[in-house]
């Protein structure tokens, strides 16, 4: 179950990384633009760049996610496990229309396009506090 | 072995994700808080990361195959080194190195993002793990078409 405090770090404000495997055992790690919340037990991956990734995760299901919380950098460390490519729907739509804010923003339109949602059942989630508790 | 071409940006201060395999097959992350390049005839990164940040330790209950992202969140510039590493304790000084790279990257992620210095100076960083990283392949990371392409590298 994903808890409420996870929220803020599943809007796709701060870049998030993920680490795939392939089945001879060699890490891939990419930077995504956005883990997006869809319901207690899925996230959604933006896939833009991901030859190597999805390779990996034809070949291995599994990935780590690490999403930032914006207000503090606390990291929202969480395992998945891929369970389907969505071009098309209310989600990959939520997200295409927030990369394209993205993309105004830093002056980069045309280099974000979404090209997929990339759907994750969680396994685990794990909140690593990067910082002394005040 | 680095190309020549990336030690200019490592020579700055980045953002770096260590990325791991354990020994079922799991993919798993890390936070690094800093790197230095290596001795020479020695491994080419010493990559300093939080102990408590390491769910599995190369060359122990994850495999020695590990690769590194290192991006520059500023100009959307990004690489990743894949090679072999091994964990062991970091020293003082690798953990003051690595202190004094999060300090400069605090100040241009302030200047550049708006986010507070003090978020990545008071990240805890000890006790500390140095990965000896030996690099075989190196890669563009950053978005767009080339994304993927290799570098060069010894393997």
């Amino acid at each position: 179950m994903i808890p409420d405090a996870a929220r803020p770090a599943l809007e796709g404000a701060i870049p998030a990384t993920i680490c795939t495997c392939s089945a001879d055992g060699v890490p891939n790690a990419s930077q995504v633009s956005q883990v997006w919340y869809v319901d207690p037990t899925h996230v959604a991956v933006s896939h833009q760049f991901f030859s190597k990734t999805m390779r990996n995760l034809r070949e291995v299901p599994y990935a780590t996610l690490h999403t930032n919380d914006p207000r503090t950098l606390d990291i929202w460390q969480i395992k998945v496990r891929h369970t389907e490519t969505q071009r098309e729907g209310p989600v990959f739509d939520q997200m295409a229309l927030q990369l394209e804010a993205i993309a105004s923003m830093t002056g980069t339109t045309g280099l974000w396009h979404l090209k997929a949602a990339e759907i994750f059942e969680v396994e685990s989630i794990e909140l690593i506090r990067v910082r002394e508790a005040t | 072995m680095i190309p020549g071409a990336l030690r200019e940006f490592l020579s700055a201060p980045r953002w770096c994700a260590l990325g791991l395999v354990d020994q079922r097959g799991r993919p798993h992350l890390a936070r690094c808080g800093g790197w230095q390049l290596g001795p020479p005839g020695g491994p080419d990164l010493l990559v300093v990361t939080r102990t408590s940040f390491l769910s599995v330790l190369p060359g122990r209950d994850a495999s020695d195959r590990v690769t590194l992202l290192m991006n520059e969140s500023e100009r959307f510039v990004a690489y990743q080194l894949k090679g072999r590493g091994k964990a062991r304790e970091a020293t003082a000084a690798e953990i003051e190195a690595a202190r004094e790279m999060m300090g400069k990257l605090a100040v241009t992620s302030e200047q550049h993002w708006g986010l507070p210095a003090s978020l990545y100076t008071s990240i805890i960083l000890a006790p500390a793990t140095t990965i000896e990283v030996t690099v075989e392949e190196a890669f563009a990371q950053s978005p767009g078409p080339g994304a993927g392409e290799r570098l060069g590298g010894t393997a």
